[in-house]
């Protein structure tokens, strides 16, 4: 499902040189949930932003359901994204201005699902994460545990193949954490590919693999043997 | 999608109400603005294209070539119509028209009123300018002599009502006429500017005159299809055939008849091209002016890209509010063009929503509009639609112009940076913000030098000295042939009044077009000049100086030989040399020679837009007077009841109708008293515009530096020094304004100067008063906004981080 064989990002200003990925090689496959694990600055949430297709590799390649996609144009790469990749972060990212509903619509909208069907949807989301009785709050009014849930349901409505999470519960307490990482696998189980940057060895128990980055290298991909749940 | 975007429109905008109030009024203001200036345009280019025909109607200008001077006046010899319909093929219809040569007294009623708003035309004018009646048959209304026309709103203030068909009025004391046709208004505006129209005399005497007596405004109706460039050649080959024939029947000398003939033509000017591009002297109303509209419609788009710029500095500095927003919707599957259209639709919400006040405005602003300039614009019936379209198409091009830069600098946001809360792009815009700053102050700054330099032109006029004195002169035209006649037992009367000084009785008085005239000297110079009826007493009642010889006496009033008086003007342009006394010069073609007895002073009896032109003095005989009266000083308004109560011994059955001689000759500046009040109106809205978004700019600068100023605070600074700070940044933009401003305001005054024959000198003056002001409106701005953050507690601002 995704593969990267040499991928590197450098950044660059006037005096010097970030290496934040170096030469990485990765393989995800189908249905996986890989939980990516590192110290502040080595990488995570670089590597996820290029899986993510939200930014372009400085070299290497990377495959994405087998189409080389690291020289893609930013609309290339925008109507893959739409059509298969969820994100959910770790500061929530709700936009203020659109009610829970529209906040959850609003994927929709751009892969042009029609009207009845996004309503269905939506509904058919929000009774899951029990959230129904919030559809007309505002972002604002809501506890950082039910942000994250509707962060949650916007990231799900389209039923991407993949989900990017990036520090889903660093904002959150342990109990609302909780919450969230029950969700993913349970989406998970039902065969999403989860990939998820998260400084919690805990979090990252909820996974099957994970990996460690040090200075934009991995260093080490742990299978795991047992499962939370 | 569509939808999910106006949401979000409305909802941002009612999150920051300070920003969309900003956007909103001043996008209002400029669109306001732009829907008068283009009701204007429409209005000055709709000037007499509404008669059925208008393509194929044409009016008839004469021309006087002589001494390489081409000299164009509107009017024509009495029989031209006449022989145009009878001789020329191409012709459909044509039609005279004379306008009234002085007030005239009216009564209906016990009313009574003086009015030289009417004109005396052929029966078939209204076949030829089809004009809609109220009342009556337009192709019959005229066909009698006792019967005339008259306009709906005459009708309403005259006879207290529009149903006026049948009505008798009193015309000069002697005549009546009766109501056979009321016109509706019409639907588009005209030259023709009369309340009635009278029914033209036949005057069988002047059918030949075709060399003199160019007194008839001649109007002609083409065949459809037929070439203006052919008409006029064979007309003028008719009009010199006549006056050649003419010339030979007077005996007069062939040489100088053939000379004559070839120094005049003819040609045809269109009916609807006689507002804007028709300037003659003797126009029946004077033209508008092109370079007056399209300034106007400069200023309005220049005040709505003001607005504008606005807008895109407010949004680019807020842009970070709106960075997060457009990086998730980007992660979630926006696209840049997805991204522009929900910006651009923002500000196409914003447009709109100004259009709507726009045209409450302009509502507003109509009244003093029409109050300051000659149109007579209005948002009816008629142009309801057009007025509708264009609304909605300024809105749009307000969308435009005020939302792609924003749509394109936001959009361009880069998802993975901004989530990072990274809005380092917010610099890129803050240059391009500073130069629009610049330019909105460069704008105004020039604006308030060319104002200020408006206003001294105008100060400069007035009190210039004119070489004449019209202050305490009452002005009263003679009614009839009696006094016209013998005006010496009222002249006398009035005299013996202590508090009257000078009376003169004479053709006309500054503020009035001269007559015109051809002169011609001995030494060979002929010219067509303005000259002027006057009595002994027209000298002293106007204070003017001689320079040589004398003016006329009572003596010479009685002796029936030509003399003329002359100004310095004339004495130059025939190269009369050091002693022009006694010089002969003649009057018309060859005839009336007499000697100059005097030459007065120069004067401006055209104010100071135009050179003092050469000016003739003939002695008053059987032409038809006004009486002018110099009063002391400070006794005008109680001699004015002995005046009007010798007036009635007089002319027993005409009221006086007076006017204050000072008034009249004010009249000459009203037209660039009111360009500097619409000046002033528009430099204030821009300037209130431009206040507004730095007012917005400034609040959110103040807001981003939140965190600077509270730990500047902390490490010991005063507010003073913040104030400072905050204000510097302002200030130094505005300053740099005010310097491109210089030459740009200088440009625009020596412009508009170069109307004026006499100028006001452009000193330092306007310049330093413009940097002055624009800079205190910059630090109260600024420093309104300033204060409040340099006062706010700095552990406050800290701990928001």
């Amino acid at each position: 499902m995704i593969k990267t064989t040499n991928l590197s990002k450098v950044y660059q200003t006037e005096e010097i040189e970030t290496t934040a990925l170096n030469e990485v090689n990765i393989e995800i496959k189908e249905g996986e949930f890989v939980s990516i694990m590192g110290p502040s600055g080595c990488g995570k949430s670089t590597l996820l932003n290029i899986l993510g297709l939200i930014d372009n590799p400085s070299s290497g390649e990377y495959h994405f359901l087998d189409e080389e996609v690291a020289r893609y144009s930013e609309r290339k790469r925008s109507d893959l994204r739409k059509n298969n990749i969820g994100f959910i972060f770790q500061s929530f990212n709700l936009i203020d201005e659109l009610s829970v509903y529209e906040n959850v619509e609003l994927p929709m909208l751009y892969t042009k699902t029609p009207s009845a069907e996004r309503k269905r949807r939506v509904e058919e989301i929000l009774e899951r994460i029990n959230m129904m009785h919030r559809r007309n709050h505002f972002p604002q009014q809501l506890s950082g545990g039910q942000q994250q849930r509707i962060a949650v349901a916007r990231a799900i409505v389209n039923k991407p193949k993949i989900i990017l999470a990036d520090e889903p519960t660093g904002n959150l307490d342990s109990s609302n954490g909780d919450d969230v990482m029950k969700t993913l696998a349970e989406l998970n189980a039902e065969g999403t590919t989860i990939i998820m940057v998260t400084h919690s060895p805990y979090c990252a128990g909820f996974g099957n693999r994970i990996i460690r980055l040090l200075d934009g290298k991995v260093v080490t991909e742990n299978i795991m043997t047992k499962h939370h749940i | 999608m569509i939808r999910n975007y106006f949401k979000i429109a409305f909802r941002s905008l009612g999150k920051q109400k300070l920003y969309a109030f900003i956007n909103i009024l001043g996008l209002a203001m400029g669109i306001a603005i732009c829907l008068l200036a283009y009701l204007y345009l429409r209005h000055e280019f709709s000037y007499d294209r509404w008669y059925a025909d208008s393509e194929e109607m044409y009016r008839i200008n004469g021309a006087f070539n002589s001494d390489g001077v081409n000299d164009v006046i509107p009017i024509t010899p009495y029989p031209l119509a006449g022989a145009l319909v009878n001789e020329i093929p191409e012709v459909k219809a044509s039609v005279k028209v004379s306008e009234a040569w002085k007030e005239t007294l009216i009564e209906y009623d016990g009313k009574r009123l003086y009015s030289n708003k009417y004109a005396r035309v052929d029966s078939s004018f209204f076949k030829v300018f089809d004009m809609p009646f109220y009342a009556g048959n337009g192709k019959s209304a005229l066909d009698k002599p006792d019967q005339v026309v008259v306009s709906q709103k005459f009708a309403e203030s005259f006879f207290g009502t529009a149903e006026a068909l049948g009505k008798v009025f009193k015309f000069d004391d002697k005549r009546e006429y009766i109501v056979s046709g009321v016109l509706a208004p019409a639907p588009g505006p005209s030259h023709f500017y009369f309340d009635f129209y009278l029914p033209l005399a036949k005057r069988a005497a002047l059918n030949d005159t075709w060399t003199g007596m160019f007194n008839y405004y001649t109007y002609v109706k083409l065949y459809p299809g037929s070439e203006r460039v052919q008409f006029e050649q064979k007309m003028d080959e008719m009009v010199k055939g006549k006056m050649l024939t003419m010339a030979q029947l007077d005996g007069a000398d062939p040489k100088m008849a053939e000379e004559y003939m070839n120094a005049i033509s003819m040609n045809a000017v269109a009916v609807s091209s006689i507002h804007l591009e028709s300037n003659l002297e003797y126009e029946l109303q004077p033209g508008g002016d092109r370079t007056y509209i399209y300034t106007f419609m400069m200023i309005a788009l220049i005040m709505l890209l003001i607005a504008c710029i606005n807008f895109m500095n407010l949004a680019t500095a807020r842009s970070a509010h709106r960075a997060k927003e457009i990086g998730v919707r980007k992660v979630i599957g926006a696209n840049r063009w997805g991204a522009s259209t929900q910006l651009l639709i923002e500000a196409m919400v914003q447009s709109f929503a100004a259009a709507i006040l726009a045209i409450i405005l302009a509502e507003t602003f109509i009244p003093i509009f029409n109050h300051y300039t000659t149109a007579n614009i209005e948002i009816n019936g008629g142009n309801f639609w057009s007025f509708g379209i264009v609304t909605l198409g300024f809105a749009f091009l307000t969308s435009l112009m005020a939302g792609v830069y924003p749509a394109i600098f936001l959009s361009g946001f880069q998802p993975v940076k901004v989530l990072k809360g990274d809005y380092s792009r917010s610099g890129e815009s803050a240059i391009l913000r500073k130069g629009l700053v610049v330019f909105q102050f460069m704008v105004c700054a020039a604006l308030i030098v060319f104002l200020l330099v408006v206003q001294g032109q105008i100060d400069y006029m007035k009190n210039k000295e004119l070489g004449f004195h019209p202050e305490q002169v009452i002005i009263a035209p003679l009614q009839t042939r009696a006094m016209w006649d013998k005006p010496e037992a009222l002249k006398s009367k009035l005299l013996q009044q202590s508090s009257i000084l000078e009376v003169s009785v004479s053709e006309r008085f500054p503020g009035q077009v001269m007559g015109g005239n051809y002169y011609e000297s001995k030494n060979g110079h002929s010219a067509l000049l303005d000259f002027n009826n006057v009595d002994e007493d027209y000298l002293a009642v106007l204070g003017m100086e001689m320079n040589a010889g004398r003016f006329f006496t009572s003596a010479d009033l009685q002796d029936t030989s030509n003399q003329y008086v002359v100004n310095e003007a004339f004495v130059k342009e025939f190269g009369l040399g050091e002693n022009p006394i006694g010089e002969l010069i003649n009057r018309g073609e060859g005839y009336n020679e007499g000697p100059i007895v005097g030459v007065v002073k120069d004067f401006h009896w055209k104010g100071f837009t135009e050179n003092i032109q050469s000016t003739v003095f003939q002695k008053i005989d059987g032409d038809v007077p006004k009486v002018a009266i110099k009063v002391a000083p400070d006794q005008l308004q109680s001699t004015l009841k002995e005046i009007q109560s010798i007036w009635a011994e007089f002319e027993p059955n005409h009221p006086m109708a007076y006017s204050f001689l000072d008034q009249n000759f004010g009249k000459i500046y009203q037209q660039y008293i009111n360009f500097g009040q619409i000046l002033s109106y528009l430099t204030l809205l821009i300037i209130f515009t431009a206040i507004l978004g730095l007012f917005g700019l400034a609040t959110y600068t103040a807001e981003q530096r939140t965190k600077e100023i509270g730990i500047r605070k902390v490490l010991g600074a005063s507010i003073t020094s913040i104030l400072q700070l905050l204000i510097y940044d302002f200030a130094r933009l505005v300053v740099i304004a005010a310097v491109i401003a210089v030459p740009v305001g200088f440009w625009l005054s020596r412009k508009w100067l170069a109307d004026f024959a006499y100028q006001t000198n452009i000193s330092v003056f306007p310049f330093v008063l413009t940097l002055g002001f624009i800079l205190l409106i910059t630090i109260v701005t600024v420093g309104i906004q300033a204060y409040r953050v340099a006062i706010a507690n700095p552990i406050k601002a800290l701990k928001e981080e």
